[in-house]
């Protein structure tokens, strides 16, 4: 392998993209809703980091580093489009169309809905722990808050779901 | 404080697994002998099998990987003519992120503003073009010459232009169709962006997804974007002339659509016209310039097939020929013109809907029946579904002459 190959490698290798897509995915879902958007933020997140990996000092700081530059990733998109209205967006949720049945679909969007109507704190909070299944000092120290904070938020937020899917079933 | 109110908030974790061993065996005998705890706590349960359901993982692997292969095969622009062996492009791919990597240190110490990352998510290739294309490719300082044989994909923000005497067509990864008029530019912001910068545009949207077209409305004092969309399904016309913007919305069968410049938006009807300038003057009119997309012929016709495409843009040309003949063209005439002069007659009937002219229209039929040969097959059997009784019965006969020959 040529030096510039490992160069490459040592980048990308460094960057860990595996490691860190779901949960800059997530924060960029939290904050942008629609999935096309979250997509290219993710991939713009990852395109940047690449480009700046020289400026991180520590390995371990990388968390907080790749969250900030996401963070700006997807602040500079919303200035872009101006606010995004919230409309119905396709979270990733058709996991077997056959037997997908309207109703059940029909469910499935429901509480895609439910979900992005949560504040985006309590909203990046539960797509975290369901789409990447992070315990509570994992998602801690993505988010930078305290082991307590996380349980509090998914707390808080299945409360919330819990009521709206109940006051629905019971008119 | 009582023993469910100390319980109730541990459930979420207690669901988690997240739990000290402590509070866990507390929750849990507490949950055996509470009915209100233990209903919510079932409750709980079946919310969280509702979101397990409900987010359910996608191919997280393969994103990831794309994203992978992006940044490795960063994109390198290959003047036209250049026949590069597959390790070269590798090398060259392989040196591109390795200069992103390393380089941004250098260009930092030399102007000191961070660089503006490049895309490169591939949006669109080039399908076909009658000459060649030039493309600015993001990040390149130079124009090059390409052709649909020698570029592959686009990358986002490829900025591509056509001379005046050079029309293209590109297909989006959604595929979508664009096709790009004779000395006209535009920037692929992606998929289902384009900018329009001078220049005539005509893009169609794939069925599962719209298409934004940005068009440049320049005052006399400041520019502004216009922002055309083209919902799915649809296929709609832009320019940028001067001090305008115009949307052409160029199909009747088309899906309602919008244009929005700055905080002023307007609803546009399905073939209908609608031009604005930057002090948001309106003009409207209904489409009736059947040569439209006459600039589209030279594409359609490039593979040497007959399209459906390209027969209905054909018919659509043909049809004023055909209502010209129709009104006034003797009877006589008409019929010296034989079985060619069918085409355009059958067009005209087949496209003209307006109820003033039904007897013009019969008149135009009654005469291609006689008139037609073959070549007319497909019209008459578009004709004879008709909501008309005398055209239909009359292109039935007529298709019933033609293969009893």
């Amino acid at each position: 392998m040529s030096e510039v190959e490992h160069q490459k490698e040592y980048a990308i290798n460094q960057l860990d993209i595996q490691f860190w897509y779901r949960r800059v995915y997530v924060l960029c879902q939290s904050k942008l809703l629609s999935t096309s958007d979250a997509e290219d933020a993710t991939q713009e997140t990852f395109v940047r980091a690449l480009s700046r990996i020289h400026e991180l000092r520590a390995h371990e700081a990388m968390g907080s580093w790749i969250r900030q530059i996401s963070h700006n990733v997807c602040v500079d998109i919303i200035r872009r489009q101006k606010v995004r209205a919230t409309q119905l967006v396709e979270i990733h949720s058709i996991a077997d169309v056959e037997m997908d049945t309207v109703v059940q679909r029909e469910s499935r969007e429901h509480i895609v809905r439910l979900i992005h109507a949560l504040p985006e704190s309590l909203r990046e909070t539960i797509l975290l722990h369901y789409y990447d299944e992070m315990t509570y000092d994992q998602m801690a120290s993505w988010m930078n808050v305290a082991r307590s904070t996380v349980n509090e938020r998914l707390s808080k937020a299945r409360q919330i779901l819990k009521q709206q899917l109940m006051t629905e079933n019971t008119p | 404080m009582n023993n469910c109110e100390r319980i109730l908030p541990l459930l979420s974790a207690l669901i988690d697994g997240e739990l000290a061993e402590d509070d866990s065996r507390d929750a849990l005998s507490h949950l055996q002998t509470c009915d209100a705890c233990r209903h919510e706590w079932e409750a709980l349960q079946e919310l969280d099998e509702k979101l397990k359901q409900s987010l359910v993982d996608f191919d997280w692997e393969s994103k990831s990987s794309a994203i992978m292969r992006a940044l490795e095969t960063q994109s390198t622009c290959v003047p036209s003519g250049w026949h590069v062996k597959p390790w070269v492009s590798v090398l060259i791919a392989v040196a591109a992120v390795f200069l992103i990597a390393v380089l941004p240190t250098v260009w930092k110490a030399r102007d000191g503003v961070s660089t503006v990352s490049p895309a490169i998510v591939s949006v669109a290739r080039l399908v076909r073009a009658t000459g060649p294309v030039q493309l600015l490719s993001p990040g390149a300082s130079d124009w090059t010459d390409v052709s649909a044989e020698s570029t592959g994909s686009l990358m986002a923000g490829s900025r591509l232009k056509t001379n005046n005497d050079v029309v293209c067509e590109f297909e989006t990864s959604t595929k979508g169709m664009i096709r790009l008029n004779k000395s006209a530019e535009m920037v692929l912001r992606n998929p289902n962006q384009v900018e329009l910068l001078s220049g005539q545009l005509w893009c169609f949207a794939p069925d599962d997804s719209s298409i934004e077209v940005d068009v440049c409305v320049n005052g006399a004092e400041s520019s502004e974007i216009a922002v055309f969309s083209c919902p799915s399904a649809s296929e709609i016309q832009c320019e940028s002339t001067n001090e305008r913007a115009c949307y052409n919305s160029v199909s009747a069968a088309n899906a309602h659509a919008s244009l929005t410049i700055g905080s002023f938006s307007c609803a546009v009807a399905p073939g209908e016209m609608v031009s604005i300038d930057s002090a948001k003057q309106v003009d409207r009119s209904q489409n009736t310039d059947s040569a439209t997309k006459v600039w589209q012929l030279p594409l359609l016709t490039m593979d040497g097939r007959a399209t459906r495409e390209l027969l209905s843009l054909l018919n659509h040309v043909l049809a004023p020929i055909g209502m010209t003949k129709a009104m006034h063209l003797n009877e006589q005439q008409i019929r010296q013109l034989g079985p060619s002069g069918a085409i355009p007659l059958l067009a005209f009937v087949a496209s003209e809907s307006s109820p003033e002219r039904l007897v013009l229209r019969q008149t135009a039929i009654r005469l291609a029946a006689d008139l037609a040969d073959e070549s007319a097959v497909e019209l008459l059997e578009s004709l004879q579904t008709h909501e008309d009784p005398y055209i239909s019965s009359v292109a039935k006969q007529a298709l019933a002459r033609i293969a009893s020959r």
